[in-house]
């Protein structure tokens, strides 16, 4: 899906516009910013969805109960960046030293701010996001922008993805100005000026645009110094300049962002891939060794791991969780299930299970989770249904299979398979139950009606001239006959003719006669 | 009473890798188990029916020709010829299919049947859904009341099933139904061998060729008792009444001469005449020997009525061709010792000057084509070799 959805926005990135010309234009005749350029005509609507994170420095921070500032060192001090609310109503405020806002608070937990810590922080972030669109982009320190044209009605338009986003970043704590337009630098632009615009024609773009503060666009401090210092305060009054001194003054760079950001130019973006294997960490922020606690963080693991299959559709066969502690080596917990699945309910039914026989030498300080190779989802096939239970949980027969192996040991479980081969006493093997049966290509034998029962060994039945006897019973013959007669490369060649027959109390049976020595008359299995 | 039984479907071992007996083997077993008739129907090819036509005159026994067609549609088709008309179609089709494929695999849709096969008649084989699906439908409405369905009950487990739905699909189409026996060898013994071909043909030993190897040997040339036994009368004794509806023997069958080379206006025998007379002046200008032209005379009259005018003119053609290039030739062989050959300039013995007796070489009671070699100067042949195919096409020229 994604790849299918990505391939337009490079189409149109590197489809022929009038790039070359515009790119000349500073050494051509003047011409007013505001004249349009040809305009590009555009072969697939674009919508960008704008997420500017402006407290990520201190939302990417664990919160903690204290109340927590971020500072930055300028100038040789460290000064304090962002706050949380707790300190703000402290008093503590951005600009102040730390040691003012020590001073103001004694309590006020102090971290230094961290730029690795806040690209995870979006890492993680476009890694969510992409369960909403195939292109999620992560655009500088703190924006983070999503094309959406395509996912509108999938989720239902764009009130419903946008409250949805909104939602989602409030829950993982995340305060964000978020913005919509035609282009991607309109919306970076407007969601930085706090508008919650919500921009989706091209034609409309211009005029809200305009009235944007030239903060907003992030340049370089001094040529928003300079060009207020002109009298210029809006991207309205820098449309207004002739093109070609614009473009001597402050560079051909920022008149070409205008252009990108009027969609007179196209704007090509990195699209962010998340790795394709899960692999996540909880700290705790104290030694741990509360069982029912560690399972409740492993089952949060499992939420995140489940969400990140989900948006790729993919499950996986295996998983490792690692408990690690203070001192030993770190325990280790691998999980296998028989059908690929991603499901977390499921993972930590298992896990349950499973966990009560983990030992753990040591409290615990972190838990991280790998998962396998991931393949993509599988269709479950059949069901079983446990009638007798009152439960109404219904399990695959994976499933159960996997609960068996949980529980009682792989060695104590088999499967029983299939095998091409038209004897039936070499017609079926024991398997691995965990063995991956739906990759199997091997099925039944289409038309051909074998008893679930197979006796061990056929048994000679005594019969009545040309009519087997089962018990001192006749058999009637209803089907047959089906003659198998194949094997001879071995020492088992076989030479019978097979007949579904049924005896006096109803049962059918699987018998053979032979064709080969004397025709003797056997039982081989018991149909149901 | 016996109904007797023609079997419809039958591969020799040039079915490669699938047919297990040869053709021979087969015709005899057919004639020694009392069969009507014997349809040999290679997949895709006639390379077997000359080895089995032989054969079958020898034993008395009447010989069908056919082929399975395998369409890429999945569905099987056996074709059998009834007329002359019928096996050229055949053959054509399989050319045609051979062509459009690579070696050794041949490529059949339904744009290749639209000419309806004239003179063929058609057993649709059952593949195991027992039924003809509405896209298939088309096979229905092109051959209409030359199309049977082929009911091949061969010891599954299901034959009474499959008859029995077959019998249905035979009555929701308005098709009649006929026993064959998907026959892939002579005798049930030959199973080794079809069971070691087949593993051969999956790329497989033999022991891990499982559902590729038939789980029976019921694919041979059972007897009639046998089939007596497993199929109803009245299937048995349509395959009697379909071979009984074919005339056509491989003896109907004769060289096809090329007609192009006589002028309008001409047949050939008057111009094979034109062209010795003419012949005649130049090689005797002073007047030729009554020998000679009673010779010609007797020639000309045995060459008519044999039919081999057409014959002599392509010979003529291709020397005559060397001849105005300036390539060495000379023929030789049992027919070149004539005087219409010297005449024509194919070769150089002056029947004026030695005793021949023409009937030595072309002869009414051997009833065999006449025979001319000519030899062309090696480092020149090659010129004369794309003249030929330049004038006859690739389709007629070997």
């Amino acid at each position: 899906m994604s790849r299918a959805w990505k391939s337009p926005v490079i189409a149109r990135d590197t489809a022929p516009t009038p790039t070359g010309k515009q790119q000349s234009l500073p050494f051509a005749e003047p011409a007013p910013l505001v004249t349009p350029l040809s305009v590009t005509p555009t072969a697939v609507r674009r919508l960008w969805f704008c997420i500017w994170l402006p407290n990520l420095p201190l939302e990417a921070c664990r919160s903690s109960d204290e109340a927590l500032a971020i500072v930055e060192e300028q100038h040789g001090i460290h000064r304090v960046l962002q706050t949380d609310r707790k300190a703000a109503a402290a008093g503590v405020m951005p600009g102040q030293s730390a040691n003012a806002a020590l001073a103001l608070l004694p309590v006020l937990q102090l971290e230094e701010r961290s730029p690795v810590r806040e690209q995870q922080a979006l890492e993680k972030l476009a890694t969510w996001l992409e369960r909403f669109s195939s292109f999620v982009s992560i655009a500088g320190k703190d924006v983070l922008l999503l094309e959406i044209a395509g996912s509108l009605r999938l989720f239902g338009g764009l009130p419903k993805l946008r409250q949805e986003i909104s939602k989602g970043l409030g829950k993982q704590g995340f305060s964000a100005a978020l913005a919509i337009a035609p282009t991607p630098l309109a919306a970076t632009w407007l969601a930085r000026a706090g508008r919650r615009a919500c921009i989706r024609d091209e034609d409309n773009l211009g005029p809200a645009l305009r009235k944007l503060p030239l903060a907003c666009m992030g340049w370089p401090a001094g040529q928003g110094e300079s060009l207020a210092g002109m009298g210029i305060t809006t991207i309205g009054d820098c449309l207004r300049l002739p093109r070609e001194g614009f473009a001597k003054r402050f560079g051909v760079e920022r008149l070409l962002e205008l252009d990108r950001a009027l969609g007179h130019l196209p704007d090509p973006r990195d699209s962010w891939r998340a790795p394709e294997r899960f692999c996540a960490d909880f700290e705790m922020t104290e030694e741990q060794s509360d069982r029912d606690l560690l399972l409740n963080i492993c089952r949060e693991l499992l939420t995140s791991h489940e969400q990140f299959l989900l948006a790729r559709q993919l499950a996986t066969q295996r998983l490792c969780f690692s408990f690690f502690h203070l001192k030993s080596a770190a325990t280790e917990l691998y999980l296998g299930s028989a059908l690929a699945d991603r499901s977390a309910a499921r993972w930590f039914d298992l896990l349950s299970i499973r966990f009560e026989a983990v030992r753990l030498p040591e409290p615990v300080i972190a838990v991280r989770l790998r998962s396998g190779l991931s393949q993509a989802l599988q269709a479950e096939t059949a069901r079983l249904c446990f009638s007798g239970a009152k439960q109404k949980r219904r399990y695959s027969i994976a499933q159960l299979a996997e609960r068996l192996v949980a529980r009682i040991g792989g060695q104590s479980v088999n499967a029983v398979g299939m095998v091409a081969e038209h004897r039936p006493e070499y017609a079926w093997n024991i398997q691995n139950p965990l063995s991956d049966w739906s990759s199997s290509t091997l099925t039944m034998k289409e038309g051909v009606r074998r008893p679930l029962w197979m006796l061990p060994e056929p048994t000679l039945l005594t019969a009545d001239g040309a009519y087997p006897l089962h018990r001192g019973c006749r058999l009637t013959l209803l089907e047959g006959p089906e003659r198998l007669e194949t094997g001879w490369w071995d020492d088992q060649a076989i030479s019978r003719d097979y007949y579904t027959a049924v005896n006096g109390a109803g049962i059918r049976l699987w018998v053979f006669r032979s064709r080969q020595r004397s025709p003797d008359w056997y039982l081989h299995g018991i149909f149901g | 009473m016996s109904v007797g039984y023609a079997e419809l479907h039958a591969l020799s071992n040039f079915t490669f890798l699938r047919g297990a007996s040869a053709p021979e083997e087969l015709v005899e077993t057919a004639a020694a188990l009392g069969y009507n008739a014997l349809a040999i129907t290679d997949e895709c090819s006639m390379s077997g029916i000359v080895r089995a036509h032989a054969v079958a005159k020898e034993v008395g026994l009447k010989l069908i020709i056919g082929s399975e067609l395998l369409l890429q549609s999945g569905r099987k088709l056996i074709v059998l010829a009834q007329n002359a008309e019928g096996y050229a179609a055949l053959c054509q089709l399989i050319s045609n299919a051979r062509r459009a494929a690579s070696k050794g695999s041949y490529e059949l849709t339904q744009l290749d049947l639209e000419t309806g096969l004239p003179g063929c008649l058609v057993l649709w084989v059952p593949d195991k859904d027992l039924t003809l699906g509405v896209e298939d439908h088309w096979i229905r409405e092109t051959f209409r009341d030359r199309l049977w369905i082929a009911v091949e009950l061969l010891a599954d487990g299901r034959q009474r099933e499959q008859l029995m739905r077959l019998r249905e699909e035979g009555k929701r189409l308005k098709l009649p139904l006929v026993a064959t026996g998907d026959v892939h060898m002579h005798v049930r013994a030959r199973r080794i061998l079809q069971d070691a071909v087949t593993a051969i043909r999956v790329g497989v030993t033999i022991d891990n060729a499982g559902f590729a190897l038939y789980s029976n040997g019921e694919r041979h040339l059972r007897s009639l008792a046998v089939l007596e036994h497993i199929y109803p009368a009245d299937l048995l004794a349509e395959s009697v009444r379909i071979a009984n509806s074919i005339h056509f023997s491989l003896d109907e069958l004769r060289y096809e001469y090329p007609d192009e080379l006589v002028p309008g206006g001409e047949t050939a025998a008057s111009y094979l005449r034109k062209l010795t007379e003419e012949g005649m002046q130049r090689r005797w200008p002073g007047g030729t020997p009554a020998k000679v032209i009673k010779l010609v005379e007797h020639e000309l009259q045995l060459i008519a009525e044999l039919e081999y005018e057409s014959y002599f003119l392509t010979v003529h053609d291709i020397v005559a061709f060397a001849r105005s290039r300036k390539i060495l030739c000379q023929g030789r062989g049992s027919a070149a010792n004539s005087a219409v050959c010297f005449c024509l300039g194919i070769t150089e013995v002056d029947p004026g000057r030695m005793q021949v007796l023409v009937e030595r070489f072309i002869s009414k009671e051997r009833n065999e084509p006449p025979d001319i070699d000519v030899d062309f100067e090696h480092e020149r042949r090659e010129e004369v070799i794309q003249y030929i195919y330049a004038k006859y096409g690739r389709e007629r020229a070997a």
